[in-house]
């Protein structure tokens, strides 16, 4: 089942009714018209066209981490959220207010996003299968533990909607950040290294390996070198259904507030 | 041989600044000779000066000293550096009188530092208002220098006169109302006895105008309206009263040809941006050039790159001037490799069309016709789920300086080869705020690149290709020992072969470089200056 099925058969009767009908009555007014418009050039490709959450947050349950009021909604909107993928825009204000209002009806819902999955045992699939080779969690303002090839997950549930998150296990080639891109570097000598693009200039590109050992490449030295288009996590699409599960309930429910 | 040359241009140097100046060693730092306008018309012949904003009028962007070349390149390193110690961008190009630099440090303020040590001689502050608006950055990009007189214009709209020796204010006179979005942010021109200045504002709704003001008082001489209102013979270009608000602002400075005494400026994009349904029509003299003659400020001609612009395609980059025969006539040309990824040739005596090709990646037009209208791509207009379209907003290349080698008669130009999405917004006019009518943001998934492109302009071919890892916000400066320097984002300053592209010298200075490279000499020795991030750097050979 997907996730936007799974919200669909959650809420009650009665509330997607309501939700309906605020929806439609949105949607057929010029303005519901004009928000969902610049939902779908603005947002649709993080959020989803139906609000249902990718790179972005899931956008039907109606919470949000920073804002409760249309006012907060609107600041968020024009500022972005500083240190994650959520962007600010340079709309206008009454096109943000648009945006709002169709943010609002597409959270009328008020679908909890909730994992099928039991986290618990998420916990242990996590543990098993390596992932902490290449991430850390930090629980309880303790110490992080695990690598950095990867990003911190410990408020992955808070940033990615759970469809995010199953794409990220078994098509992780599907959408790499930014900052995680891999690179390869082979020496004139023969030498091959790979790992995470830390920098690179006209003259020279720096990277960690797997091994978290740091490398600079004069790149006159390098006999090649190339951006990967695939990411250096590993598909896991192979987990069994029930794994993959607990995994993603286990990762949804990793929600560090200060993050 | 090279020796021979070195020493004979040595000689040539101090010959030469012995002619113009009478003081042209720097025994603790001597008070520079007055510039005359007679020594401007002539700035190339004093090439351990840097008289103007893009080095002559011509805005060659040039410099024929010749010590640092080829094979003595290698050797290049920094002699002095100066840390403005300020938060704002660092894209000021210095001038250089006689062993002093002049700087500008942005917003406002101006510096004169002895050009041997780095020391500083005395600064100007400029105290702005708190409520300042201008679109991208509080900067400042130089001065223009006459007699013993600097002149600088503001961002809240002034301009100012300052005495060279002291950085006294002489005078300061207002050219609009900053709350409204007006500011200026480009080096003025000298053009006789007066200095032709442009404005910013493009982002508001400003409405464009290049003004000229008499040297000695300040007062305005004339001012040129570049969106064409009542009794213009262009005024239909603009639906209703879309004039008033249509931006076409002149924010990078332009080229003087002193015979034919005309000034040539580019003008900036319509506003709003990326929404042409409230200004319809060719919306004249947006991204333009225009001629105007500097008795009367009344236009000669102007030529209209990219009319009914909905993607930000100012046509504010530097205009170069040079004579050659082109199609078995002599003729007097220019030069410009425009914002909207294409080259263009234009007669400036006419602005005849002569020719024009892409220099960057571009899918807005499909072809340039033989009156050199733009034949648009299908698809290109912006709309609410937004367009793809190449070049991005920032162009194919933008304000930063190309250069123009009398050598290698090539144009150098730092191009851009990235796109964005496009998208349409509503946009009442407010005054003072926002007047996009649309966003702009990156194609996802693109990485896009960079290049110095050598163009032949006869023909707009592409020479050499030297790529670079991003889209550069560097100028270039070709120089009379066979080099092209330029700057990358990643803060690599580098020297590439003039006729080749090749790479040949490279330095890592630690930031982002958004400024023009400019050349100098002190005491018979070549200087090459660039600033990064807020830290002007000097190189040279080592003594
Ligand atoms: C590049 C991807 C991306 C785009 C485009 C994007 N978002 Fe987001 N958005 C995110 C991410 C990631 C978060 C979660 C940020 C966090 O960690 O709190 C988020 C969070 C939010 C939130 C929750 C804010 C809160 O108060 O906690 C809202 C509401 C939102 N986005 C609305 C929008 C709207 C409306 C648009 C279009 C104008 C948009 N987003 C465009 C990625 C995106
Ligand atoms: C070899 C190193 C490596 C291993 C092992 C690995 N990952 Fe990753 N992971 C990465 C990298 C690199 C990225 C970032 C690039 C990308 O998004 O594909 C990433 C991204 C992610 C993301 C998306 C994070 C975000 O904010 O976009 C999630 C979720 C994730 N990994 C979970 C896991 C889990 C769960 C495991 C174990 C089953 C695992 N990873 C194993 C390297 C690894």
């Amino acid at each position: 089942m997907t996730v936007v099925g799974w919200w669909r058969q959650a809420v009650t009767t009665r509330r997607m009714v309501l939700w309906l009908w605020a929806a439609v009555a949105l949607a057929q007014s010029p303005a519901g018209q004009q928000g969902r418009q610049f939902y779908l050039g603005h947002c649709a490709h993080c959020h989803g066209p139906d609000g249902e959450g990718g790179r972005g947050i899931n956008l039907t349950t109606g919470q949000y981490r920073l804002s409760r009021t249309d006012d907060d909604l609107l600041r968020v909107i024009q500022t972005g959220v500083p240190g994650t993928e959520m962007p600010p825009s340079r709309l206008p204000v009454a096109d943000i207010r648009l945006l709002v209002t169709w943010v609002r009806s597409l959270g009328a819902a008020g679908a909890l996003e909730k994992a099928t999955g039991d986290a618990a045992a998420g916990a242990l699939v996590y543990r098993n299968t390596g992932c902490a080779r290449c991430h850390s969690i930090q629980v309880n303002g303790g110490q992080a533990k695990g690598g950095s090839l990867g990003p911190p997950l410990d408020s992955i549930g808070l940033r990615r909607s759970l469809k995010f998150l199953r794409d990220a296990l078994v098509t992780p080639d599907a959408y790499i950040a930014r900052e995680y891109v891999g690179t390869t570097a082979q020496t004139k000598a023969g030498q091959l290294f790979r790992g995470l693009r830390l920098n690179e200039d006209d003259y020279s590109l720096q990277l960690r390996d797997a091994d978290e050992r740091l490398h600079s490449f004069r790149k006159s030295s390098l006999a090649e070198y190339q951006r990967l288009d695939s990411s250096l996590m590993p598909s896991y699409g192979k987990l069994s259904p029930t794994d993959l599960n607990n995994l993603i309930a286990y990762l949804s429910s990793l929600r560090a507030a200060n993050k | 041989m090279q020796f021979l040359k070195l020493t004979l241009l040595a000689l040539c140097a101090t010959t030469l600044a012995a002619q113009v100046a009478p003081n042209p060693v720097n025994p603790n730092p001597v008070t520079p000779n007055p510039v005359t306008f007679d020594r401007l018309v002539a700035a190339d012949r004093e090439p351990q000066n840097w008289l103007t904003y893009s080095g002559n009028f011509a805005a060659h962007q040039h410099s024929s000293l010749n010590q640092i070349n080829a094979s003595t390149v290698g050797r290049l390193q920094p002699r002095w550096m100066y840390q403005m110690r300020t938060t704002h961008k660092g894209e000021s190009t210095p001038l250089v009188v006689d062993g002093i630099m002049y700087l500008t440090r942005s917003p406002n303020d101006v510096i004169a530092l002895d050009a041997a040590t780095g020391r500083k001689l005395w600064q100007f502050d400029y105290k702005l208002p708190p409520k300042v608006i201008v679109c991208c950055g509080q900067v400042n990009r130089g001065l223009a220098i006459l007699g013993d007189r600097l002149f600088m214009s503001t961002v809240d709209a002034y301009v100012l006169a300052l005495d060279a020796r002291s950085g006294r204010l002489l005078w300061k006179t207002r050219m609009a109302n900053y709350l409204e979005g007006y500011g200026s942010t480009s080096a003025p021109i000298v053009a006789r006895d007066k200095i032709i200045v442009g404005m910013a504002g493009g982002e508001y709704g400003a409405r464009g105008f290049i003004d000229a003001y008499d040297t000695a008082t300040g007062k305005l001489a004339w001012r040129f309206y570049t969106t064409a209102g009542p009794g213009d013979p262009n005024a239909a270009s603009w639906s209703g009263d879309s004039w008033k608000t249509g931006g076409a602002t002149t924010w990078v400075t332009g080229a003087y040809d002193p015979d034919l005494n005309l000034v040539y400026w580019g003008t900036g994009n319509p506003g709003p941006d990326y929404n042409g349904d409230v200004r319809k029509g060719d919306n004249l003299y947006s991204d333009s050039v225009v001629a105007l003659d500097v008795r009367t400020g009344e236009r000669k001609w102007h030529f209209q790159f990219t009319p009914h612009d909905v993607l930000d395609y100012d046509a504010t980059e530097t205009p170069v001037l040079f004579d050659a025969e082109y199609r078995g006539r002599q003729r007097k040309l220019l030069m410009h490799a425009n914002r909207n990824a294409f080259f263009y040739l234009l007669d400036r005596e006419t602005g005849e069309f002569l020719l024009a090709r892409p220099f960057a990646k571009q899918t807005w037009a499909k072809d340039i016709d033989a009156k050199g209208r733009p034949v648009r791509n299908p698809g290109t207009t912006p709309t609410e789920a937004g367009v793809a379209v190449w070049p991005a907003a920032t162009g194919g290349t933008n304000w930063f300086a190309p250069s123009f080698s009398p050598q290698s008669k090539l144009l150098y130009v730092a191009a851009r080869d990235e796109g964005e999405i496009f998208y349409t917004a509503t946009s009442p006019y407010r005054p003072g705020d926002y007047f996009l009518g649309g966003e702009h943001k990156p194609v996802r998934g693109e990485f896009p690149t960079g290049a110095i492109r050598a163009i032949s302009p006869l023909t707009g071919e592409i020479v050499w290709d030297h790529k670079l890892l991003t889209p550069p916000w560097a100028g270039v400066l070709s120089t009379a020992g066979g080099l092209v320097f330029g700057g990358t984002n990643e803060g690599n300053f580098f020297a590439l072969d003039a006729a080749t592209g090749k790479d040949l010298w490279h330095f890592q200075t630690g930031d982002k470089i958004i400024a023009n490279p400019i050349s100098f000499g002190v005491e018979g020795k070549q200087y090459i200056s660039i600033i990064s991030g807020d830290v002007l750097i000097v190189f040279g050979l080592p003594e």
